[in-house]
């Protein structure tokens, strides 16, 4: 972490308050990012370097907010305050956290990252005649932030990603695939082509389940995690989540439990405090099935050590926001997939969406497009081509008879992850049906 | 003068030494960005201004494009990333020199806070009252392209949006300026939207569609623009074999003219910096000349530039449209309502989507009206309009004499985000499928 990022932040909140603000909060990022993208056009390759900063004054009449590119400046014109408040949080002292190691090794070169799509495009065509990459688009970027506030707040963050995104297509059936690491050097050309490979295949076949059993891989039981996530944030939590529940007020199966935790040591975005320096750390939101806690900004929250530290910002130009981290149900460690596959016996083993989960907020009921195998007797056999799977989110979760320990994440509006799962309750239909 | 000081020749001088062909798309983009907000009365933190400045530079040779940008307006910065995207800096060239001074740009701060009583007002003379968190938003943004050979004028585009969250959803403008008839149009807006609020969607089916200004405009986006944007059908085949196809029904006149659009957003270059068009997508149904962008018309030669934009100086330009255009045709309003007898009257669509591989897309209607004996009849609320490019434009079965600005709204393609215009008569059509 440079020096550097927060000493113009003390500066300029020591100039506001002296100036009259009762308090004010600066806050400053910067970051690297390398892209290379290839499709119909041609290959494109950019790289970025970004600097900012956000500053809010005020008190609980009056405030205002200012944001700009480069350096945080120490003296500006700022805005004129409008009759909104502002709060800022009081220091709390944040866990043991680490930056990532490898935030400071160098980002993929251009050559590395045409290397990386290469040999992606080669295993691709390796492992399946026909198919081909229509598209694809490498990034990898690091950034850190420093966060300063005349209440004694001082943060800082660093984080780092490489995110890959394919588009392949065989036989007039197209699929779209991501995949997320720290650095580029985790990512595997092979795994990832398979991946592509398998979903091709499922697409291109026609197979009927002939048993009910619903196996749920990771990827997709993800996406239902992230479509959940609106559930489990803020005061109104309780009620809504108390509105999928079932029977008994049980809003998941026994057993099941979801976690959010900003602090997750594998996690992507893992950071020490949240975007308003509140310590981030592993909150249990649903144990056994059961409603525990939603997740709560500072403010919200009853006592400052009930804040849940899951207030995000998604750039330096957003004001900070409440949404979740790494949001996962927490699988069984002594359950492989395998013993899995081989528990659900007879029906269809989904391997991922082939497109958004679509939700109703009022009921919970949702449908997404997926793709996946027919099962018998434990054993993968034809593809089942497009479907739908449909059902209700609380009937997804009391359904969940068993939870692997292959616990995988996907991006979204935060990292959303799920083991694969075995559930009941939810229908598997054709599209248009 | 948003970049004063400013000296393009020697920025053109310095570009020229790492450009290999001029006549390959390269360029220094400059570019200054201010959002003035003012949030509703009680959201956390007040009134807010966002200021950004930056540059990137991007070279092509051959099959390869590289773009390189910095948050800052210096020498330093225009060095470094001319570095980037040449791999190589001539050992006796001299660090470019680049001095551009501050700008004073005068934010409408008056226009904006002055809106929420006049929309209050509004609302009143509709004797409407409805809980409403309205955010209203003022967005400029000055560019300046440099090219090796050519030096475009500046352009700036300067605008309001506003965003309503209501109970029942969200309701967004876009608008050139804020004074009574922006305040009066969006009141009766949210009027509709609050009186169709508790009211049933319609029964699924193919009924026809009488698709006001607002609505003909957000459907064509997608439909025709996006459909015939150049980077899109390189998904699926060559750009230049659409050309002359038969694509929707003969009446069917839709053009991308960034040059007409709304003052204060009109456009005289696009992002890269070649002279825009008056670009005929389709001449009587038949596809004449696709959204291109400076890359694609490289790769496809019939293809014309002059419709590549930008979301800002970290995205590259993409071929996209400013300003769409649908040409009126002859039906009057009594017309129209007849064609559309025992369908929907749509006023407006809250969002749309084409996937451009299926060619199928998904508008989303906040609320409508039944049409009863020619007549708008009684509300109903949310649905969905599904189906084809081809059903929508094959089953256009009217097109109102009147053409009027409608439909401005923000497109999002590849992630990226920019304002779009446009100007459209009322449309019917028949055959697409409608459900809740």
């Amino acid at each position: 972490m440079s020096e550097v990022l927060g000493g113009r932040g003390r500066g300029l909140v020591a100039g506001l308050a002296h100036a009259g603000a009762l308090d004010a909060e600066a806050y400053e990022k910067r970051g690297r990012s390398r892209r290379l993208e290839r499709g119909p056009e041609g290959e494109f390759s950019s790289t970025a370097v970004e600097a900012g900063w956000a500053v809010r004054a005020g008190d609980l009449r009056h405030s205002w907010f200012a944001s700009g590119a480069g350096e945080l400046p120490l003296a500006a014109s700022w805005p004129q305050p409008t009759a909104n408040p502002l709060w800022l949080p009081e220091p709390r002292p944040p866990a043991p956290w680490s930056a990532p190691a490898a935030f400071a090794a160098p980002l993929a070169g251009e050559s590395e990252a045409r290397a990386l799509l290469d040999a992606v495009t080669r295993e691709l065509a390796r492992e399946l005649p026909g198919a081909r990459l229509g598209s694809a688009l490498f990034e990898e970027g690091a950034s850190e932030w420093s966060l300063v506030s005349s209440r004694g707040v001082a943060a800082t963050g660093a984080a780092r990603a490489a995110t890959l995104r394919l588009v392949a297509e065989r036989n007039a059936h197209t699929v779209t695939a991501e995949t997320w690491a720290f650095e580029a050097r985790e990512m595997k050309p092979l795994a990832v082509a398979r991946r592509l490979v398998d979903r091709l295949l499922a697409l291109e076949g026609g197979a009927r389940p002939h048993g009910s059993a619903l196996l749920v891989a990771a990827p997709l039981a993800a996406r239902l995690v992230e479509a959940l996530s609106p559930w489990l944030i803020g005061r109104e939590a309780p009620a809504r989540a108390s509105a999928l529940a079932g029977r008994g007020g049980r809003l998941g199966a026994p057993g099941l439990r979801l976690v959010d935790d900003g602090a997750l040591a594998s996690g992507l975005l893992s950071s020490a405090s949240d975007g308003e320096g509140i310590p981030c750390r592993e909150l249990t939101l649903v144990e056994d099935g059961r409603f525990v806690r939603p997740l709560l900004a500072w403010w919200e929250a009853e006592s400052p050590a009930a804040a849940s530290g899951c207030v995000r910002r998604a750039s330096y130009r957003d004001l900070p926001r409440r949404a979740a981290t790494h949001l996962y149900l927490a699988g069984d460690p002594r359950l492989g997939v395998p013993e899995l596959v081989a528990e659900a016996g007879d029906g269809a083993y989904l391997i991922d969406a082939e497109g958004t989960v679509a939700v109703e907020p009022a009921s919970g009921r949702f449908s997404v497009a997926v793709t996946g195998f027919a099962l018998e007797s434990g054993r993968a056999k034809g593809g089942l081509g497009r479907r739908v799977l449909a059902g209700t989110l609380g009937g997804w979760l009391g359904g969940v008879r068993a939870a692997a320990r292959d616990l995988t994440f996907v991006a979204g509006d935060g990292m959303f992850g799920s083991p694969t799962l075995l559930v009941d309750g939810l229908d598997l239909g054709v599209p248009g049906s | 003068m948003a970049f004063p000081g400013l000296d393009p020749a020697a920025v053109a001088r310095s570009l020229g030494l790492v450009v290999g062909d001029a006549e390959e798309p390269s360029e220094v983009y400059f570019e200054r960005r201010i959002e003035a907000e003012l949030p509703p009365a009680g959201a956390p933190v007040g009134f807010r201004l966002r200021r950004e400045e930056g540059l990137a530079v991007r070279l092509a040779r051959g099959e390869r494009t590289w773009l390189a940008s910095r948050d800052a307006l210096t020498g330093r910065a225009l060095a470094e990333a001319l570095r980037q995207v040449a791999r190589v800096w001539p050992a006796a060239a001299p660090e470019p020199e680049l001095e551009i001074g501050d700008s004073s740009v005068a934010v409408p701060r008056d226009q904006i806070a002055a809106f929420p009583g006049r929309l209050e007002l509004e609302l009143r003379r509709r004797l409407a009252a409805f809980p409403m968190r309205l955010t209203v938003r003022w967005h400029r943004r000055d560019l300046q392209v440099v090219g090796p050979r050519m030096v475009p004028p500046p352009e700036r585009e300067a605008f309001f949006s506003l965003d309503a969250e209501l109970p029942w959803g969200r309701c967004g403008e876009l608008a050139i300026g804020l004074g009574a008839a922006e305040a009066a149009a969006f009141a009766t807006r949210l009027v509709a939207r609050f009186r169709a609020r508790e009211a049933p969607p319609p029964e699924p089916g193919r009924v026809p569609l009488l698709l006001a200004p607002a609505a003909a405009a957000v459907a064509l986006h997608e439909a025709v623009a996006h459909a015939l944007e150049a980077d899109l059908m390189a998904r699926s085949g060559q750009p230049e074999a659409a050309l002359g196809l038969d694509f929707s029904a003969p009446g069917l006149d839709v053009l991308d003219d960034p040059s007409a659009a709304p003052s204060g957003v009109e456009r005289t270059t696009d992002d890269e910096g070649s002279g825009v068009v008056r670009r005929w997508l389709l001449r009587a149904g038949r596809v004449e000349q696709p959204i291109a962008d400076a890359t694609a018309a490289r790769r496809w030669p019939r293809l014309l530039p002059g419709s590549g934009f930008r979301s800002g100086r970290h995205g590259r330009p993409r071929p996209r449209t400013h300003h769409l255009e649908l040409l009126p045709g002859g039906a009057t309003e009594d017309e129209l309502m007849a064609a559309a007898d025992g369908g929907l009257l749509v006023a407006e669509l809250a969002s749309g989507t084409l996937d451009p591989a299926s060619g199928r897309f998904v508008l989303e209607v906040p609320a409508a009206r039944r049409i009863e004996s020619g007549r708008p009849g009684a509300p109903v609320g949310r649905f969905r309009i599904l189906g084809r490019v081809a059903e929508l434009l094959g089953g256009v079965a009217a097109i109102g004499a009147t053409a009027e600005a409608a439909g401005a709204g923000w497109c999002a393609k590849a992630g990226e985000r920019r304002a779009v215009w446009a100007r459209a008569p009322a449309l019917v059509v028949r055959g697409l499928e409608v459900r809740a």
